[in-house]
């Protein structure tokens, strides 16, 4: 399961640069202030477990300072409220990604932003 | 849903596209048992002796009557998904259904009491989110939202629209509808017509004063008097340029434009099921073709020079556009040292005079279409007062350079010709 080992592999690597100039990032601390067993958290370092489920890699991705959706995606899982978008407009949704599929990120950030309205 | 490309306003209507594709799957759900249901043999046999068969190899011939005799459920669907990818709704990249609307640079032309020809576009204005420069740009313009432009003094602009969806489009100046010369309302009306009618109206360059005539778009400081709008209220509190775009009701699209168009029959399937035939390559492989954009940091357009331009009507049923899906952008417009100042970027150069255009040899467009009706201008902008005679009346001279021109080189275009020809100058 390579995607264990690489969303393992992250978390270890971001959890090992903080915890070089700040000890509050070991194993232990890390794991206990979001909620789950340091053994836990070393089997998911590792690649011996999967990833936890979106809550808790949520929590994990605040404690590391890493982006939530970018941590999602390498567990392969999408946040709720994206797969509520998803629902919603299955076709449009699936097109639109099919389409940005290629598309420079300058691109895509444009495209993903709207012009705002406001009152006249 | 509005976003801003490569300075362009795309107006996109995803309900619209979600609907079209609904109509053309449940067409597909229909047409797929009648397809099935065909005498395959009698289609071949059609196929082989009339053109698309008739002259390809045997082994070709062979190879696609198999395909055809063979053709399931499922590949007859995706044959007709693959057919119909062209229509608005089913094309793989967004495109069909959006309105683009970009800000063209162009010469002012004179004020001289002579109607001109219609200038080339010399480039884009560019645009910026207005909300990517909170703590620069004024409250108000945060207050409104929308994007920003610069525009030197007294420089004239044209709108360049480019889509072929129907949509039903909405603009004003300062709150001014360019078309009435009424004050901003949501509603779109037919009565007088307060709105541009698209893909028909390829280019606004200003107020529609009378049939036929508009005065120029042309760019001045709030505060001074001149604008449209400061004339009409007696305010010189909003400026800009305000777009509102309603589109075509996603039914009556398909009905008017897509209904009599999709496959019905197998036959139609040939390159979509088998691949194309050599003969006929270009009549095959082309796309579905469709019938047919407290700070005087603020700028307001005044009414130029007089110009040839039709304003078309509308020759919809008023009941065919969506009202309920409007969707408009506020253009605030600056003068170009503000802009540096909030952007850190310069803004285009100052425009051209009529006789560096002459001199140059760009070129002049006339575009008449007298089997579409224009609507006959207000009264009211005819009123207005023109910024050479606010000038006057102020003892001032607003407009440098407006010395009379004689247009030489004039490109016709009319009925003869699509509504889409280009109006840009590229350079000689």
């Amino acid at each position: 399961m390579p995607h264990v080992s690489s969303f393992g592999e992250f978390l270890r690597d971001r959890r090992l640069t903080r915890a070089r100039s700040d000890r509050r990032f070991s194993l232990r601390q890390v794991a206990t202030r979001i909620g789950i067993e340091p053994s836990y958290l070393s089997k998911i370092e590792r690649g011996e477990q999967p990833p936890p489920g979106e809550e808790t890699i949520c929590r994990l991705a605040d404690e590391l300072e890493a982006d939530r959706d970018a941590l999602l995606a390498l567990a392969g899982k999408v946040s709720g409220d994206l797969l509520e978008i998803i629902r919603h407009r299955p076709a449009l949704v699936a097109e639109l990604l099919r389409a940005i599929r290629r598309a420079p990120a300058r691109q895509v950030a444009e495209m993903a932003r709207q012009v705002r309205d406001g009152e006249w | 849903m509005i976003t801003l490309q490569s300075d362009q306003l795309l107006f996109r209507f995803p309900e619209v596209e979600e609907a079209l594709r609904r109509f053309i799957e449940e067409h597909i759900q229909r047409t797929v048992p009648q397809m099935l249901a065909e005498d395959r043999e009698k289609v071949i046999t059609k196929l082989e002796t009339q053109s698309p068969l008739r002259y390809v190899a045997d082994s070709t011939r062979q190879q696609a009557s198999d395909t055809i005799r063979k053709a399931t459920a499922e590949t007859i669907a995706t044959a007709l998904r693959f057919k119909c990818r062209g229509y608005p709704g089913m094309e793989p990249k967004p495109g069909r259904s959006t309105l683009k609307v970009e800000f063209q640079r162009t010469l002012r032309i004179p004020d001289d009491g002579r109607d001109y020809p219609l200038p080339a576009g010399l480039g884009r204005f560019p645009l910026q989110h207005v909300d990517d420069f909170p703590n620069k740009v004024p409250e108000a313009w945060l207050k409104h939202g929308g994007v920003m432009m610069p525009m030197h003094q007294s420089e004239a602009l044209w709108l360049r629209f480019d889509g072929q969806y129907p949509c039903a489009v909405k603009v004003a100046a300062g709150k001014i509808n360019a078309v009435t010369g009424e004050g901003w309302t949501a509603e779109l009306r037919r009565e007088p017509q307060n709105y541009l009618v698209m893909p028909l109206q390829r280019w606004l360059d200003g107020f529609a004063v009378s049939k036929g005539i508009i005065r120029q778009f042309v760019a001045m400081p709030l505060g001074g008097g001149y604008s449209v709008e400061e004339q009409l209220t007696g305010q010189a509190d909003v400026g800009g340029i305000q777009i509102q775009v309603f589109p075509l009701k996603s039914e009556v699209y398909f009905h008017q434009h897509m209904a009599g168009k999709l496959p019905t029959k197998l036959e139609d399937l040939l390159e979509e099921l088998v691949g194309p035939m050599p003969q006929m390559a270009t009549r095959f492989c082309a796309e579905p073709r469709l019938p047919m954009t407290e700070i005087y940091s603020d700028m307001g357009l005044g009414a130029g020079g007089m110009m040839r331009q039709e304003v078309f009507k509308d020759r919809r049923d008023f009941a065919d556009w969506d009202t309920s899906l409007p969707s408009r952008c506020f253009v605030h417009l600056c003068n170009s040292q503000v802009w540096r100042q909030i952007t850190g970027s310069n803004p285009p150069h100052p425009p051209l005079t009529a006789r560096e255009y002459s001199r140059q040899g760009i070129p002049w467009f006339d575009y008449y279409r007298d089997d579409l009706g224009a609507v006959s201008g207000s009264e009211v902008l005819a009123g207005v007062k023109s910024v050479l005679e606010m000038g006057k009346a102020k003892q001032t001279a607003p407009l440098p350079d407006n010395a009379s021109v004689t247009p030489e080189v004039i490109v016709q275009y009319g009925n003869a010709r699509r509504p889409d020809e280009v109006r840009e100058w590229q350079g000689s």
